[in-house]
């Protein structure tokens, strides 16, 4: 949260686009994150982060400012990404993700540690594959998934922003991992489905 | 130490994140929608705006002014004129008025003749001062005299 992000919000609200210019600056990344972590296409996401400010400038004369400005954008950011996810057509499913026949295993393409020839190369797969996995989720899955693991933000601020119940939050939670895990070929243990 | 897989994932998840908001066209995105939705606003317009208005208050004030002030000017250049005579003169008119002689005319009491001089010449004023039409008529007669 900014030092000074009530007194911005404020300014911003009586039309001052010189405060909102700055909230954009701090929050931008933050948008673009969970924007991309729901979408993983850079063309979408772009778009979809500059839709979000636009409406966020538009509509900020309703936030009463009972919840925290960041909650609120990524609120925005989150339906708008998940909006957009769901005009795009459905993904095709992994190669060879048929019952326990050829599942791409993570584990093979992650290095161990030790740098390796091949790094720049195996970055650009695992890159793919992790793009792969997560299209595997439904948006909704997705957008808990990326406030979860990328923003590691809390249940109850994941229900906040969603405006859903924390039961919702676990079970989608729990169920996007335990779908990558099958897709991926990943052995969960429980500290990794908490 | 190996890792377990989903940390690795998560991992990758992070690093694939970090990257993307790392690029170029990224950062590059970010600046071009805060330059043109969210630019600060240029004092340009309203000093464009402020001297527009004076432009149009001069135009206004050359419109409304000027005619007075060339019209004194052109008051100050006049030739000063002297009236050389206010003796009612007969004076032969260029047109008669039929039935009537000129001295028919001079008699009227609303009628005056006057030969005046000036820097251009003789100059005969006739004025009939009619209540309804009232007739003024000069001549300047810039070469010789008027007897």
């Amino acid at each position: 949260m900014l030092p000074d992000e009530k007194e911005l919000v404020i300014r911003a609200k009586r039309g001052d686009q010189k405060a909102f210019r700055r909230l954009v600056e701090a929050y931008y990344e933050m948008v673009y994150a969970v924007a991309y972590g729901i979408l993983s296409e850079r063309e979408d996401t772009k778009d979809v982060a500059q839709e979000v400010f636009l409406k966020a400038y538009r509509q900020l004369k309703n936030f009463e400012g009972k919840s925290k400005f960041s909650t609120w954008l990524y609120r925005i950011a989150a339906n708008a990404a998940i909006d957009q996810a769901r005009k795009r057509r459905p993904v095709e499913p992994l190669d060879g993700v048929d019952g326990d026949e050829k599942k791409l295993s993570l584990a093979e393409t992650l290095p161990d540690g030790a740098s390796s020839p091949r790094e720049e190369a195996s970055e650009e797969e695992r890159k793919a594959l992790v793009k792969k996995a997560l299209l595997q989720l439904s948006p909704e899955h997705r957008a808990v998934l990326v406030l979860r693991e990328w923003d590691d933000m809390s249940y109850e601020e994941i229900a906040e922003t969603l405006k859903i119940d924390i039961g919702t939050v676990m079970s989608r939670l729990h169920y996007a991992r335990k779908k990558l895990g099958e897709v991926l070929g990943i052995e969960l243990s429980g500290e990794d489905l908490k | 130490m190996k890792l377990s897989s989903y940390q690795a994932f998560k991992s990758a998840y992070r690093d694939t994140i970090e990257k993307e908001l790392g690029d170029p066209s990224v950062r590059r995105a970010k600046k071009e929608l805060i330059d043109a939705a969210f630019k600060p606003h240029s004092t340009g317009p309203y000093v464009m705006g402020i001297c527009l208005v004076l432009l149009a208050f001069g135009f206004a004030g050359v419109y409304l002014f000027y005619p007075k002030i060339a019209a004194k000017k052109n008051t100050a250049l006049e030739p000063a004129y002297e009236i050389v005579s206010t003796q009612k003169d007969l004076e032969t008119l260029t047109e008669k008025i039929t039935g009537e002689t000129a001295q028919d005319v001079i008699r009227r009491p609303n009628i005056e003749v006057m030969r005046v001089s000036s820097k251009t010449g003789s100059t005969i004023v006739y004025q009939r001062l009619h209540e309804d039409t009232p007739i003024t008529v000069v001549w300047v007669l810039t070469g010789g005299s008027v007897k």
